[in-house]
């Protein structure tokens, strides 16, 4: 069988010494980049790439790949512990994790995110070594129609993962949507909404956003109630998840695991959809789901798993087809040139040690990440007992930080300050953020398929329905909204029966 | 009053570090160089500051700071070149929008030759003019022809306002007669996979971004942009050679200071740059990556702005492109 | 701030709806609106305009028939001095540097809480975290953060390793 002479090439190439080092290296850094909010991913990678041009292309290749993962690991520990998303990803998982950590399951939290991510990790490696050209050739069966009728279906589920009124929910997606769309239009080059502010000119970063809402907007608000001194209110119990827990985990990591593997393979933005759409499925077919939102483990498990899937799989179109599904994987493509490799269907072929190097070493990173993250798992608990009025100031200054060098620019920070007292607004209506998030993610890319699909069919709507693919996504979308839909109308009606 | 003391010894130190002191062309540099990229990291511009910077921090004995200054074009980061002291202390690099933007934006707060002292002219990247396989053409007079023949299915991939991949599709269509029917991208990337599945028939796009997918064969290569042919794809005839007369297109750029920086100091950046790149491992990393290094003097990267903005704006103003 | 309505919250998210869709429906007013088929860069916000402003009036007009919660106190102070001390940050950071901007920072939040007081071991605990930014994010990770900014530049004759 060719599958083992691949893996077996792959082993011997990632457990030599200095690859193993260097897979060390990446996934030890990317889980600070992680734990830190705010610094991003990117923008670390940015800063190492030059390091690399000495490397030879494969230990680079798998310290510059540990990173990517590995902030995957490190961002839902922040989320989990102080409720602040540094990630699109982390966004689900401190909807449900940080719950549980205010109710003393801190620990369980974040050891069912890292079992999770492992099991994600290691099906994701095995996929890839058995079918990666054939799933690599898929991503480019996605053309606009359907990428536009994705991310419809993608706006469906951002509903679905609000725990509070429907109708907010809505309002906030639109908001969202419509602060996607600041900067500059790809089509005509307009600049949108920029308030002839030279920064915004390419658009708001979503880490300031997020910091904003969740960091700035949260302390202030857990300054006013002065019984959260402390953000674990109740008596930590147990680190690791129990019988009942496992019970509970082991289907929605499966499914969160499918559903991930298969949107990361679209580099045009389905990666970004894994955590939510494993979230809002949990949500429909969980027995638990009046505990969602309010620490939930299910909650926690399938997004992790969805999401570790998700950014794994997205290696494959670059991989196999030279096509970068994020700014990351572009800073990779450039580090493949730099080394002399041309990214492209070629690469399994020419440099069959890379290719199966790299994807072996996302299983052995995994590994080190699994040795890594169990044991600070009691750490990282002990953290958040110390007294909030400390370690809100610590916060905000990775915040700060880390927000300043997305572009190395102080107008962030000052925007952050924006979005800070916004989030605290709407927090105190009710409204919530991660909706608006996903909302903010999707707004330009649906915009940008949209008028692209109908800029290549001449113009023709029924471009979005001709591709039976879009077609299906569209119909599921049709039945998700009117499955939400339906008991919000019935909700509404009690709650005005009981007014009367 | 121990605080205006301190502040007066302040601002006397402040003076010392700044002020321009006659002959200080022969110490320089005695303090960091400061080298701004107007562009994220991983690019052309950004992997040429990254190679170049390491080198004249060695031949100078002073530490050369890469910053990415990314946003807007290209135009953040070059408007903050424009406005930084002329004192060699900032240098900065720019791309092909350098001598494009000033046609596309409104306000742009520099300008392509008044705001700047030209030090070296880097390097060229050819593009590539990529086609779907499926469409049935071998040489750009075939590709023509059956643009003409097939107007509906005359899609062209570009890389959003103001690209060099726009404007060399903008060219084709002034001097071939063509109607095109620009789609516009992100980048490279997101252009990509909509031209492996056919969905638009051409890119013309970097010969660094495509020509994997052209050894592949995912794409066929049917002419190289620039006058003459790469040496990276010596066999690809030049458009110029497939009978498109004077058609060139390129994404070029080079090294400035801000206007008004001493003669001497331009004078000493240049040699010492075009020094770096002849080095045979900066030389040999870059034409790896499809980017051909150049040289020469101040003058002549001046005059090379000044021919390519005139080329440029031609081709907007044929095309009817206003800033939006 | 208490409306006398039956639903504070929707009412005042209904209002925030109408306000913002109706300020982004003024601002596509300058933007080429487009047909369906082929949309200018106006065609697509000022659908979504619509859609807010029509999803406020929904919020709005169900304030007043549905009760529900009372809007709660607003933390004015606390949110401030938190804004305040981030944007003292902004301010701060290249003109005098990182290290002043971060004490900034710190104190100025810090006093947010009722805990604040001036006490050694959290002094001791400001300059550890201020090193270890300068070292982690400036040294290590090479984040072009000045460590002196523009006002304290002078004093990098004396101590070159802050620059």
């Amino acid at each position: 069988m060719d599958l083992f002479a691949n893996l077996a090439l792959g082993f011997s190439t990632s457990l030599s010494f200095t690859n193993l080092a260097y897979c060390f290296v990446g996934v030890f850094l990317g889980t600070a980049v992680g734990v830190l909010p705010g610094l991003g991913v990117p923008a670390t990678v940015a800063m190492l790439l030059p390091a690399t041009f000495v490397l030879p292309p494969v230990s680079a290749l798998i310290m510059l790949a540990g990173i990517f993962y590995g902030a995957q690991y490190g961002g839902s520990t922040t989320s989990i512990l102080v409720n602040l998303p540094g990630e699109t990803s982390s966004v689900i998982t401190a909807l449900d994790g940080h719950q549980m950590a205010r109710q003393g399951k801190a620990g369980r939290a974040l050891a069912t995110s890292a079992i999770g991510s492992f099991f994600a990790g290691t099906v994701c490696t095995l996929l890839m070594a058995m079918f990666a050209p054939p799933l690599g050739a898929m991503a480019l069966e996605f053309g606009p129609a359907e990428y536009f009728s994705l991310m419809v279906l993608g706006l469906v589920a951002s509903i679905v993962l609000a725990s509070g009124s429907i109708l907010h929910a809505l309002g906030m997606v639109v908001i969202g949507l419509l602060l996607g769309l600041v900067g500059t239009d790809v089509n005509s080059g307009a600049q949108r909404f920029a308030l002839g502010i030279s920064e915004l000119i390419d658009g708001i970063n979503f880490v300031v956003i997020a910091m904003g809402m969740f960091g700035l907007g949260e302390i202030a608000a857990n300054l006013q109630n002065a019984d959260t001194r402390e953000l674990t209110v109740k008596k930590v119990t147990g680190l690791w998840p129990d019988r009942e827990d496992w019970k509970r985990i082991w289907a929605p990591i499966l499914r969160g695991t499918a559903l991930g593997s298969v949107l990361g393979l679209l580099p045009g933005g389905g990666a970004a959809l894994a955590s939510f759409g494993a979230y809002a499925l949990e949500k429909k077919v969980s027995k638990n789901r009046a505990q969602f939102g309010k620490g939930a483990i299910e909650g926690v498990a399938a997004p992790e798993a969805a999401n570790n899937a998700g950014a794994q799989m997205s290696f494959v179109p670059m991989l196999t087809l030279g096509i970068p599904a994020n700014p990351v994987m572009a800073l990779m493509i450039g580090a493949m040139v730099i080394q002399g490799i041309q990214p492209g269907p070629g690469v399994i072929t020419e440099q069959p040690a890379l290719f199966w190097g790299v994807v072996v070493s996302m299983w052995t990173g995994n590994v080190i990440l699994l040795v890594l993250n169990l044991p600070l798992i009691g750490l990282w608990v002990k953290m958040i007992s110390v007294p909030y009025h400390f370690l809100y100031p610590m916060i905000l200054v990775f915040c700060a930080i880390g927000v300043f060098s997305l572009s190395n620019a102080t107008f962030d920070v000052h925007l952050m300050v924006l979005f800070g007292l916004v989030g605290y607004v709407f927090k105190k209506l009710d409204c919530e953020p991660a909706p608006m998030l996903l909302g903010f993610i999707l707004g330009p890319m649906m915009e940008e398929y949209l008028r692209r699909a109908l800029l290549l069919s001449m113009g023709d709507p029924m471009t979005l329905v001709n591709s039976p693919l879009s077609a299906i996504l569209l119909a599921i979308a049709a039945i998700l909204l009117v499955l939400v839909l339906l008991p919000a109308f019935g909700k509404t009606r009690e709650e005005a029966f009981q007014e009367n | 009053m121990k605080l205006s003391t301190m502040a007066k010894l302040a601002a006397a130190a402040a003076c010392l570090a700044l002020a321009p002191i006659p002959g200080s062309a022969q110490t320089y540099p005695t303090k960091p160089i400061r080298f701004i990229v107007p562009a994220p990291p991983g690019g052309a511009i950004d992997i040429l500051a990254r190679l170049v910077g390491e080198k004249l921090a060695a031949s100078m004995g002073q530490p050369v700071i890469v910053e990415n200054k990314p946003g807007a074009s290209n135009n953040l980061g070059t408007d903050l070149l424009a406005k930084s002291a002329p004192d060699g202390y900032t240098i900065g690099i720019v791309g092909g929008s350098h001598n494009i933007n000033k046609y596309l934006f409104k306000d742009l707060g520099w300008d392509p030759e008044a705001s700047f002292a030209p030090i070296v002219y880097t390097h060229v990247v050819p593009l590539v003019f990529a086609i779907h396989p499926g469409v049935p053409a071998k040489t750009l007079p075939e590709l023509i022809a059956w643009f003409k023949a097939n107007p509906d299915k005359a899609k062209v991939a570009t890389s959003g306002r103001g690209s060099a991949q726009e404007m060399a599709a903008e060219m084709l269509q002034m001097m071939s007669g063509t109607k095109l029917l620009m789609v516009p991208y992100k980048g490279s990337s997101q252009a990509h996979p909509d031209l492996l599945a056919g969905r638009t028939a051409l890119y013309i796009d970097t010969i660094s971004a495509i020509q994997g997918h052209v050894k592949s064969g995912a794409v066929r290569a049917v002419a190289v942009s620039t006058a003459k042919r790469s040496p990276a794809m010596p066999n690809l005839a030049s458009a110029d050679e497939q009978g498109l007369k004077g058609y060139d297109a390129n994404t070029n750029g080079g090294i400035l200071a801000p206007a008004g920086t001493p003669k001497e100091i331009v004078a000493k950046l240049n040699a010492e740059i075009n020094k770096a790149l002849k080095q045979p491992d900066v030389t040999a990393k870059l034409e790896g990556a499809g980017i051909q290094v150049q040289g020469g003097s101040p003058a002549e990267y001046a005059a090379l702005i000044k021919s390519d903005l005139a080329k440029w704006k031609k081709v907007i103003d044929a095309a009817g492109l206003q800033p939006e | 701030m208490q409306l006398r309505a039956a639903g504070p919250k929707d009412v005042w998210a209904g209002l925030i709806y109408i306000a913002f869709g109706g300020g982004v429906f003024w601002a596509t007013l300058s933007y080429r609106l487009g047909t369906a088929g082929r949309m200018g860069p106006g065609y697509f916000p000022r659908v979504l305009a619509l859609i807010l402003v029509t999803i406020g009036v929904i919020s709005l007009v169900r304030g007043f028939i549905v009760r529900g919660t009372p809007v709660g106190e607003m933390a004015w102070k606390p949110l401030a001095t938190i804004s305040l001390s981030a944007a003292l940050f902004g301010l701060l950071l290249e003109r005098a540097g990182l290290m002043v901007a971060l004490a900034a920072l710190v104190l100025v939040s810090a006093s947010a809480s009722k805990e604040f007081r001036w006490d050694p071991k959290a002094l001791v605990g400001l300059v550890g975290l201020i090193a270890f930014c300068v070292l982690a994010f400036v040294k290590g990770l090479g984040v072009p953060l000045p460590i002196l900014g523009s006002w304290l530049e002078p004093l990098a004759v004396m101590a070159p390793w802050l620059r």
